[in-house]
């Protein structure tokens, strides 16, 4: 009695494993594109007066790991006067989208403080700042098109 | 979840360690499963189901090798099927993407994408489930029958995300009996509280150090070493840290794990280095792959190709990059070096020994923390000069002389000085009240920290 229930449980759990692992390759979490993704956010956001972050500068601004992420595209202002800011990131988990969704959250509390006092019209954009956590994405938007760029985003999903 | 958070500390350790001790003792174990699955799900619900798969499984697997060991076969078929499905759930969550990238690059091979995130203790939880069913084939222990004292076995929160791993034999009686007492109870608390400050403290501050220096490429000699430093150092505490905070929540609920680190930057040779680093993890390797591999007592040849075996997949097991089989590599070929050149040599020159192994382990970390082999490289090449970049820099001389006491303390708490002090004078019982203010001083000084600090995660979570 005792191996025809240890044999039925090995069986059923083999074919657990093999639906695990056609759900790996067949499943329907939500995964899109990224680069189509990236230009669809940015045609909205524009590049004029930006230029693309690299990994050290990720890693400065947010304290994140580029190379831990599935995919990411960071966009800062070329005027230091500026705040303008575009981060587009795809997460390699659930509980990296909430990290960096911290760290955006983070910054934006960084720039502000920078800010605060002698900036209005900088204060005022990041205080509309756009944090969007749409598992695995994170969009963080400083622009004063963030809500279009949020669009763009949602709709790219 | 992580452990140095506000809401583990002042919400979730507190109702569980009340529920663990109102509930009658038969209910403990369950109590503890339950609140390490919500612990588990917090942080990643989706990946609950594959460790209730993993948990299931093995129990079923685990049972199924002492049966036919029962009726004279040796249960062989069953071991190699529960290794292969445990080892291919490792593999398709945290070495497919590797795979296939490389596949694509050096045969054109195109696999489909399927960009799966790494599920948080993987690592650690597959290593545990693998040493079950080996120590159940070699009859050091028998099969588990209780479902729920197995899946604590596997999931139990103090050690499940980041270890130590914990071998079944070793805690196999405890998981039926254990001892509590406030004794006990107060050196799991003193053990947590010294390992929340060493991750808070100085592995965040050392962190910190490093990521100011590393922000841009080091220019300067003198910049390098100082953000070299600040990781080697940070990743010590980091890691130690997280397992004393996993040794005290254990004793805490009655269970003794082993220690997982011994002062590893006092040691005199790699060999010694890694006898006292992640100890756990060596010890699996030797226990499971190395002594299987016929271990030392084989040819010179083949106890070197053993070697070269363990420490690629050593590294391999740190991440699924190249940056980390060339660091094990690294290790295995030092050990091979010191085994058969140097041992002798180490061995009556202590202080070179210990300069030697810290300035070995120090490159190694280099290949660690870079995001790519290329940068390694990069990164070596201005640490020994091999670039145009100055031996000094502004930067290098202002984060070496506003972190030198940082650097001090550092050094200083990873020889066994002040917790030697600390204990001895706690086991004589002379300065109880001091030693009781020091420790609430640092938890405060911690918890003012973690307010403070939104983004403070785990270096070996991602493992």
């Amino acid at each position: 009695m005792k191996d025809v229930m240890l044999q039925t449980a090995k069986i059923l759990l083999l074919g657990l494993f093999v639906i695990l692992v056609w759900g790996i390759f067949h499943g329907s979490r939500r995964r899109v594109d990224f680069a189509v993704l990236r230009s669809e956010v940015q045609e909205v956001f524009g590049t004029s007066g930006m230029k693309e972050g690299d990994a050290q500068l990720l890693r400065r601004l947010y304290g994140v790991n580029g190379g831990e992420l599935a995919n990411w595209y960071l966009l800062t202002a070329e005027d230091n006067m500026a705040v303008e800011e575009l981060l587009l990131v795809e997460c390699a988990s659930s509980e990296q989208a909430g990290q960096v969704r911290l760290a955006a959250e983070k910054r934006a509390e960084t720039q502000k403080n920078n800010f605060e006092g002698y900036g209005p019209e900088q204060v005022q954009l990041l205080d509309n700042c756009v944090i969007q956590e749409e598992d695995p994405y994170v969009l963080f938007v400083v622009s004063e098109r963030a809500q279009e760029v949020k669009t763009a985003f949602l709709k790219g999903l | 979840m992580v452990f140095s958070s506000i809401v583990f500390i002042f919400t979730f350790l507190p109702l569980v360690i009340l529920a663990y001790y109102l509930a009658p003792v038969k209910l403990r174990n369950f109590v503890l499963l339950l609140a390490s699955l919500i612990f588990y799900a917090w942080g990643e619900p989706v990946y609950l189901f594959l460790m209730l798969y993993s948990i299931l499984f093995n129990y079923v697997i685990g049972l199924d090798i002492e049966r036919q060991q029962e009726k004279g076969r040796n249960g062989r078929g069953s071991l190699i099927l529960g290794v292969t499905v445990n080892l291919l759930l490792l593999g398709l969550f945290k070495y497919y993407g590797f795979l296939a990238e490389n596949l694509g690059r050096l045969f054109a091979v195109e696999l489909p994408d399927v960009s799966l995130g790494l599920p948080v203790g993987l690592s650690f939880y597959t290593f545990q489930s693998i040493s079950y069913l080996a120590d159940v084939y070699r009859r050091k222990t028998g099969g588990q029958t209780s479902l729920i004292s197995f899946g604590l076995y596997i999931s139990m929160f103090p050690q499940l995300v980041a270890g130590p791993i914990v071998q079944y034999a070793d805690i196999d009686a405890q998981l039926k009996k254990r001892f509590t007492s406030w004794d006990l109870f107060g050196e799991g608390t003193r053990y947590f509280i010294g390992g929340l400050a060493k991750k808070v403290l100085l592995a965040n501050n050392l962190g910190a150090v490093f990521e100011a220096v590393t922000a841009s490429a080091p220019q300067s000699v003198l910049t390098a070493w100082v953000g070299v430093a600040a990781y080697t150092f940070q990743i010590y505490f980091d890691f130690s840290g997280y397992s004393d905070m996993a040794v005290g929540l254990g004793k805490m609920f009655g269970f003794e794990f082993k220690e997982n680190f011994h002062y590893p930057y006092c040691a005199r040779s790699v060999t010694e280095f890694w006898r006292r680093w992640h100890i756990s993890l060596s010890s699996w390797f030797r226990e499971y792959v190395y002594i299987p591999l016929g271990g030392n007592r084989v040819s010179v040849p083949r106890h070197m190709l053993n070697l070269l075996i363990v420490w690629t997949l050593t590294g391999l097991w740190h991440g699924a990059s190249w940056n980390f089989v060339v660091w094990g590599l690294y290790y295995g070929v030092l050990l091979i070096v010191e085994k058969y050149l140097l041992r002798r040599v180490t061995e009556k020159l202590p202080l070179i020994g210990n300069v030697y192994t810290m300035l070995l382990a120090a490159v190694g970390w280099v290949f660690f923390f870079s995001p790519t082999l290329s940068s390694a490289i990069g990164y070596l090449q201005v640490m020994f000069g091999r670039t145009a970049s100055p031996l000094t820099d502004n930067m290098g001389m202002y984060y070496l002389l506003t972190s030198l006491l940082l650097f001090w303390l550092s050094w200083l708490c990873s020889t066994p000085l002040p917790s030697g002090i600390c204990g001895r004078q706690w086991q004589k019982g002379r300065v109880k009240p001091v030693l009781l203010l020091l420790y609430l001083g640092l938890f405060l000084l911690s918890t003012a920290y973690l307010i403070h600090d939104t983004y403070n995660p785990f270096l070996y979570f991602r493992f």
